[in-house]
């Protein structure tokens, strides 16, 4: 019988983990599957087996599709993003078919003459192998007397390698 | 399983104008929906004999601040104290609306129902519209990294270049041809080709003494990043449906009933809905929907028919992208076939299998908890011989299709008509 109370499959949990820079996902003991974040099931169609392992994940592997966005949400708003400052995002395609969307960072998002995007410059292409990065930021929220509290959170990034 | 217990019909169907209307909101719109599918039903309908309604609705709360859309609805309609319940799956809502009515009629628990959609989208600026539709997707694992629902669809449409050789013209000429049947479309939010719309910026630039351009025909145009820029490369402005406000309805009944509204009924004869992982990073395929696919097998097999006994379906076209995604996971063409189709003009008007007659949720409008049901209201135009202006198709329809897709595929719900 597993435990599944000693695995880490709480959104919290993984969160808790990125912020100290760890990817945790979980590996099925039966088919062999990675799953980011961890589940209680796998999810391989026709396995679901219980019987899973807490593993940590290296976060590098290569870009399975991406975007360039101009209108971004609130929060990327207001970190400065605009039609004329795009951001990328990715899915990355991190161990055993796992897969994880993030940033992708390495300088401003431009377009070539083709209309195709480039990032820092280097053109962004399915397949293009890239490395995770943890993005360190702060968060203010109300501590416990009242007064503002400065928390340090970790998001996952990836730059081309 | 997989049968109706009994047959249903559409007696009446009806939508509201779509467009941007400050001076209107849920309620208003909705009314105006009610009345068009009353007047719809050629025999009339004493709307005492409704028992129940059904109305799909995604977030008329974080759109508009208010809630507990369906007994607010049902009051309008005359129908209170009957059962009145609302049903969210993003933009999939009034599908499944359509969906959950079937299924009580087919149950026994009721012979007449009203079936509806809503939503008003315009009351929020930008940034709050884009912040309510991405809570359709992951808010953790894929809004937090900055993904928007544009940015969701053009991930699909760049695994579709990668794996299909698709070509960003190709996304455009989707476009190009829901704009030509909108144009006909006297409840379309943007009823003018993009043609037109070409010539109008050309005419607006002479008249204010600009340097005219000198786009060559439409491609040209959308091709132009400062007339058509990228909202989430590879989707630019011209590949993303609108923000709309509008309201659709129809009237269901068991099919020993109909004759006593009309009689040229629309028979619904297969239903089906499939879900698909929540995040997309989570997907075996990144240019397929599981939730489709199921979907569509599922409303197949009730129906008896495949995918070639279909001769005009609307289909989810959110963004261009989202249009070939179906034409693949419905079984109409393989998915390395779809760009060519719609470049041979298969889909158009006059091709071999048109879709989106109505101009899709690109042209139409796309009020997001209206549209299950708007898909429906234009197939039982088609199927009847009422579509207005020249999109109505110039075969006898006698099979046809409807897909309906909440969030990034999350939820997707299918209906098969007869005669």
């Amino acid at each position: 019988m597993v435990d599944i109370t000693k695995l880490k499959v709480y959104t919290k949990d993984y969160l808790d983990g990125i912020d100290q820079k760890k990817l945790y996902g979980s590996k099925c003991n039966k088919c062999g599957k990675v799953m980011v974040p961890a589940k209680i099931l796998c999810t391989s169609p026709g396995c679901h087996n219980k019987d899973l392992e807490l593993i940590e994940v290296k976060p590098e592997g290569k870009i399975a599709t991406f975007t360039c966005i101009g209108v971004g949400t609130t929060h990327f708003v207001n970190k400065g993003y605009s039609m004329k400052k795009p951001y990328c995002v990715a899915i990355v395609e991190v161990e055993n078919g796992a897969m994880v969307s993030g940033q992708l960072m390495g300088g401003d998002i431009t377009y070539d003459q083709n209309q195709d995007p480039l990032v820092g410059g280097k053109p962004i292409k399915v397949g293009s192998p890239v490395l995770g990065e943890y993005e360190e930021y702060k968060e203010v929220i109300e501590g416990k007397g009242g007064e503002p509290q400065e928390i340090n959170h970790c998001r996952l990034t990836f730059k081309l390698k | 399983m997989g049968k109706l217990l009994r047959e249903i019909s559409i007696v009446g169907a009806g939508m509201s104008k779509f467009g941007a209307f400050p001076d209107k909101n849920s309620r208003d719109l909705w009314g105006e929906a009610f009345l068009n599918c009353l007047e719809s039903i050629d025999k009339g309908i004493d709307t005492q004999s409704i028992e129940a309604l059904y109305l799909g609705n995604y977030s008329s709360d974080l759109f508009e601040g208010q809630g507990h859309l369906a007994p607010m609805c049902a009051e309008l309609a005359g129908l209170t104290p009957k059962p009145a319940s609302r049903t969210e799956n993003a933009c999939a809502s009034s599908g499944i609306a359509l969906r959950e009515g079937v299924i009580a009629i087919a149950s026994g628990a009721f012979d007449i129902v009203c079936v509806g959609g809503v939503e008003k989208m315009t009351d929020l600026p930008t940034a709050g519209v884009t912040d309510t539709l991405a809570s359709a997707a992951d808010k953790i694992f894929e809004f937090y990294a900055g993904v928007t629902f544009p940015g969701l669809y053009a991930m699909m449409g760049t695994a579709h270049m990668a794996k299909y050789g698709t070509k960003k013209e190709d996304f455009m000429r989707v476009g190009i041809k829901n704009h030509k049947n909108g144009a006909f479309n006297p409840f379309a939010q943007m009823n003018q080709s993009v043609a037109d719309i070409m010539k109008g910026k050309i005419a607006k630039a002479e008249k204010a003494g600009k340097p005219k351009p000198t786009w060559k025909d439409e491609i040209d145009f959308l091709t132009d990043l400062s007339a058509n820029p990228y909202i989430a490369y590879p989707m630019r402005l011209f590949d993303c449906s609108l923000v709309t406000d509008g309201a659709a309805c129809v009237i269901l009944v068991a099919k020993d009933l109909a004759k006593k509204f009309t009689d040229t009924p629309i028979n619904i004869a297969g239903t089906g809905q499939g879900s698909e992982t929540f995040a997309i990073h989570d997907r075996s395929s990144l240019t397929s929907l599981r939730s489709a696919r199921s979907a569509a097998e599922m409303a197949y097999k009730m129906a008896g028919v495949g995918p070639k006994d279909i001769q005009i379906a609307e289909v989810h076209d959110c963004f261009t992208i989202a249009e070939m995604v179906a034409m693949g996971d419905l079984g109409f063409w393989k998915p390395e076939e779809v760009a060519k189709a719609v470049k041979d003009g298969e889909t158009a008007l006059d091709g071999s299998k048109p879709l989106n007659t109505s101009g899709g949720l690109k042209s139409k409008g796309h009020p997001v908890g209206a549209t299950g049901v708007a898909q429906a209201v234009e197939i039982f135009k088609q199927m009847r011989g009422q579509a207005e202006g020249n999109r109505q198709v110039k075969f006898d329809v006698e099979c046809a299709l409807t897909h309906n897709v909440g969030g990034s595929g999350g939820s997707c719900v299918v209906h098969v008509y007869k005669k």
